[in-house]
């Protein structure tokens, strides 16, 4: 059994490197046991024995070896560069990233549901505003039919079905009808008030064409003329666009009375 | 008044030495290459002198400090500041290093690459060790040393700078085994006892 006295002696030879190997080995397997007091008189011998490098005469180590050194610290040049940018950082990245597709797609999701919705809004801004006009024709129509100041007028054709209009010296006229032939693809019907004044031409106004069923609605929203010196109605096919003058014969014609 | 406050100040500065070394340990150990910058220029002229008087040949000398101060680098961590000062810990591990060196214990060398000898690792500074600055110490073990008989300076020396064991110095010098380990434990313990009383 070691005691630790026995080494007392061997302390700053061990931490010197003097013993011999059997010593050596005896101190260490001690050491080994777990002896802390004789661990710490070891580390303390060390202690003392370095100072012994105080005896070796002072040299300055060149300048190319501090050079040297620090290249080979700082070699790893990518290393530093991305500990300027630690994991943390990539994983924001990758968070932007994402974030960034994420916003496109939606961005672009909610520019076609943006489209969408403004073509709707146009088809029921149309569908309003073609309520709107029915509702204002419905509403003229009205006061039109309702008003005495208004005037029946008949249009009759040559082995055709009748047309009628309503004239109103401020409202305009109404003119409707059924079963009216449609015209070639390429022909309008026009709508032409004749006056009494024989020198004075006749004043364009409107142009319509049957719907499929050959019914007729036109609404004239003013007078183009007097109608007290508005003689009568007649109806001519003209090319379509209309034309400043009548190029046919009437097909429908009515006295103003 | 005034050389109370200077010693003081300068006992404090002592303290500061040992205190900015552990945290130019700390940030070695963050693989801050500023801090191996200022521990090199704290301590490279100590450990180059001493690799050097060992190796005799500046071309392994530089090589074997440059290795040292590597292995800081890279197991900076294995060092404990509870225990003492940073150079003797340096000193003894360059000693062991240049020593390998010497020898040319290649395979101990190559054992060594990726870490520190555990043998080595453990340096304790006795209480005196902050009281008396480098120079003054430095100065006190040379004047220590000079003081002892010729063999007994020349056995420690043996020892120190050229690894010799007892048998080898005893060998050499055509003395009894029991003589050189007298002269060099003697010799230590008035080194120590030299050192406490520069306190």
């Amino acid at each position: 059994m070691n005691t630790c006295s026995q080494f007392a002696e061997q302390y700053e030879a061990y931490a010197l490197g003097a013993l011999d190997a059997q010593e050596r080995a005896t101190l260490e397997a001690h050491l080994a046991s777990g002896c802390a007091a004789c661990a710490r008189a070891v580390e303390e011998a060390r202690w003392l024995v370095s100072q012994l490098a105080h005896l070796a005469p002072e040299a300055d180590p060149p300048l190319s070896l501090r050079r040297k050194l620090l290249d080979a610290v700082r070699v790893p040049k990518p290393r530093e560069s991305r500990s300027w940018f630690p994991a943390w950082a990539w994983a924001g990245a990758a968070a932007l990233v994402v974030f960034a597709v994420f916003s496109l797609w939606e961005a672009r999701r909610m520019q076609i549901q943006l489209a969408d919705l403004t073509a709707r809004l146009k088809i029921e801004e149309a569908q309003r505003q073609k309520l709107a006009e029915e509702k204002a024709l419905a509403e003229r129509t009205n006061l039109i039919l309702s008003d005495p100041a208004s005037k029946l007028v008949t249009l009759k054709a040559k082995g055709g079905p009748e047309v009628h209009a309503f004239c109103h010296p401020k409202l305009g006229i109404l003119l409707y009808g059924g079963s009216v032939p449609m015209p070639a693809s390429n022909r309008t019907y026009q709508l032409w008030l004749v006056m009494k004044d024989k020198r004075a031409k006749p004043m364009s106004a409107g142009m319509f064409r049957p719907d499929s069923s050959g019914k007729v609605m036109l609404m004239v929203p003013s007078m183009p003329g007097d109608m007290d010196s508005t003689a009568a109605l007649a109806i001519s096919e003209e090319p379509d666009g209309g034309s400043p003058q009548p190029t046919s014969m009437p097909i429908w014609v009515g006295a103003l009375t | 008044m005034l050389a109370a406050l200077f010693l003081a100040v300068l006992e404090q500065f002592r303290h500061d030495e040992q205190a900015v070394d552990a945290a130019l340990m700390e940030r070695l150990i963050q693989k801050d290459p500023r801090a191996l910058e200022a521990l090199y220029d704290r301590h490279s002229r100590a450990v180059y002198s001493l690799v050097l008087r060992i190796l005799q040949q500046a071309a392994s000398a530089e090589e074997v400090v440059q290795d040292i101060f590597l292995q800081l680098w890279r197991n900076a961590h294995q060092f404990q500041a509870a225990r003492g000062p940073l150079l003797p810990w340096l000193l003894t591990m360059a000693r062991n290093r240049a020593l390998d060196h010497l020898r040319l214990k290649r395979e101990r060398q190559r054992q060594r690459e990726d870490a520190l000898d555990p043998e080595i690792a453990a340096v304790r500074a006795p209480d005196f060790e902050a009281e008396i600055d480098r120079e003054r110490r430095a100065a006190r073990v040379r004047a220590c040393i000079r003081a002892l008989p010729a063999p007994q300076q020349k056995a420690i020396e043996m020892a120190f700078f050229e690894g010799m064991s007892h048998s080898e110095i005893a060998a050499a010098l055509s003395e009894p085994l029991g003589t050189v380990k007298s002269w060099i434990r003697n010799g230590l313990l008035r080194l120590k006892e030299g050192l406490q009383t520069a306190t």
